[in-house]
């Protein structure tokens, strides 16, 4: 399977990158894909609560922790990697990555690259859409709307928005359905996945005492978030790959803690 | 025969076709039955039911988050336990939808509850199309269509009747038309049907006293008729019939 890598992220903070690389993670480990995460929120990585078996915290900025992700992208047991990063990391990262030739062999067809960039609906999300936009020759671009969190005090301009995605080559969209508030919130409290919480399992894979109703919010949100991902090319091209391809990342996590 | 818990949700898409009456005709007519049902008032924040049942409603705003939590956390928690839920119209599409994707109907059929559906239609096409779409996101439960003769008939109009044949095929309940005096002495706080037909309680006219009495007794005998068929399909399932 040729690897692929994904980046998830956004230069404006608080639009919900690591909520999207989560419900990524999640997603896959549903589908039996194995991947592998890179957190670069240092020193405490936010996605790394909740997959510490299968994510590793990295500086993006420190060659050696450059190394980490690229170099083994081909040698690792994981053919998905995702790398969230924090906010303001993004544009930096892409030049980077195209100053290194990334994207050139990305193009080469030695491995695939997607990238999940995740706006809100401020105008200075808007803004990085252009920005952003510059690198995407060769790779996946979704741009990414999350709804996860919205409220009445945060409301789309769908005509805004409209113009600026009109403006963008080679783009996707992934609209991340709302989940309900408390659902959230609740999720976030037991520093589970959001499948376990569905399910109502805790992160060790024992029974929990999760809200009825609150699991099954997030069940709902999680067969819409489904459908969702299930349209993007990406996503296709990653699940006829890895047909037949081994065990979730979310198990390699449970393991672990069970091993604990 | 040991009945089963019973979970009857009263609903109806449109406000004031009778609801409340009839969850308490439900609740008294159980009560009657000897049993000690729990009803559940969503209609926020005046709670008609609690006044009325003090010590056996719970009340939540649907409207809220946590009210919906601990609605369908409770009944989740102690399925095998009889209730009457009392759905406000306004409340009607997100309870039945969040019921149906909760998986609450089948939750409760696992503990061995049976779940009865009614829904009060208004003789109009829109509401009787709306009753039959209800009937269909339920197919396990038993889904009770409720006339109440006071809101007229669906004569008239060619698509609302054939809806209304469509969907009374296996038979409705029927709500009597009441005076104005009787439905006043319905309506007083200190009433229940099953004070009325205990001889709790009198009305000051004798004419108000048996209109109310023969409409409990008209509404108990077509709840006791479905009650029948409910106790049938079990024995089917258990197959002695």
């Amino acid at each position: 399977m040729k690897p692929t890598l994904i980046m998830v992220g956004a230069d404006k903070g608080g639009v919900g990158k690591t909520t999207v690389a989560r419900a990524l993670m999640d997603f896959l480990a549903r589908r039996n894909v194995l991947a592998r995460a890179f957190d670069t929120e240092t020193p405490r990585g936010t996605l790394h609560r909740f997959y510490p078996a299968a994510t590793t915290i990295i500086d993006i900025e420190e060659v050696a922790d450059q190394m980490k992700v690229l170099d083994t992208l081909e040698t690792a047991a994981e053919k998905v990697t995702i790398i969230d990063f924090k906010a303001g990391a993004l544009s930096r990262t892409l030049d980077l990555f195209e100053r290194i030739g990334v994207f050139e062999v990305a193009r080469a067809n030695q491995f695939d690259i997607g990238m999940f960039h995740v706006v809100g609906p401020a105008v200075a999300s808007l803004n990085e859409l252009q920005e952003v936009n510059r690198y995407v020759d060769g790779i996946d671009y979704i741009v990414t709307r999350n709804f996860i969190n919205e409220t009445n005090f945060f409301e789309w301009d769908e005509a805004t928005y409209k113009k600026y995605f009109a403006n963008l080559n080679n783009a996707h969209e992934l609209e991340v359905p709302k989940l309900n508030e408390m659902a959230y919130e609740a999720v976030d409290l037991a520093g589970v996945t959001f499948s376990d919480f569905g399910a109502n399992k805790k992160a060790s894979g024992e029974k929990a005492d999760f809200s009825f109703t609150l699991r099954g919010y997030v069940r709902k949100w999680l067969s819409e978030l489904d459908e969702e991902m299930e349209k993007l090319a990406l996503i296709q091209k990653i699940l006829s790959n890895s047909r037949g391809g081994g065990a979730a990342a979310a198990d390699k996590d449970k393991t672990s803690a069970a091993a604990e | 025969m040991v009945r089963p818990a019973r979970f009857f949700v009263i609903c109806a898409d449109r406000a004031r076709t009778g609801k409340s009456l009839l969850a308490r005709a439900v609740a008294d007519w159980l009560t009657l039955e000897g049993e000690a049902p729990q009803l559940i008032d969503l209609d926020a924040p005046a709670f008609p039911l609690a006044e009325r049942y003090p010590g056996r409603v719970e009340a939540a705003d649907f409207g809220r988050t946590m009210g919906r939590v601990a609605v369908f956390d409770g009944i989740a928690q102690t399925p095998a336990l009889t209730r009457v839920v009392d759905v406000p119209a306004a409340h009607e599409a997100a309870f039945l939808r969040d019921m149906q994707q909760l998986g609450l109907g089948e939750v409760l059929q696992e503990a061995g509850a049976e779940v009865v559906l009614f829904f009060l239609f208004t003789p109009t096409a829109a509401s009787l199309n709306r009753a039959l779409e209800v009937e269909r996101m339920f197919p396990a439960a038993r889904f009770q269509p409720v006339h109440n003769a006071a809101l007229g008939e669906a004569a008239g109009n060619d698509e609302a009747e054939s809806l209304y044949l469509e969907l009374t095929r296996d038979g409705v309940v029927r709500l009597p038309v009441l005076s104005a005096p009787a439905l006043a002495f319905i309506e007083r706080v200190e009433f229940s049907f099953a004070a009325l037909m205990r001889g709790e309680i009198a009305a000051p006219d004798l004419a108000v006293h048996n209109e109310a009495r023969h409409f409990a007794q008209n509404l108990f005998k077509q709840l006791n008729r479905l009650q029948m068929a409910i106790d049938m399909d079990a024995l089917k399932k258990m197959g002695f019939v």
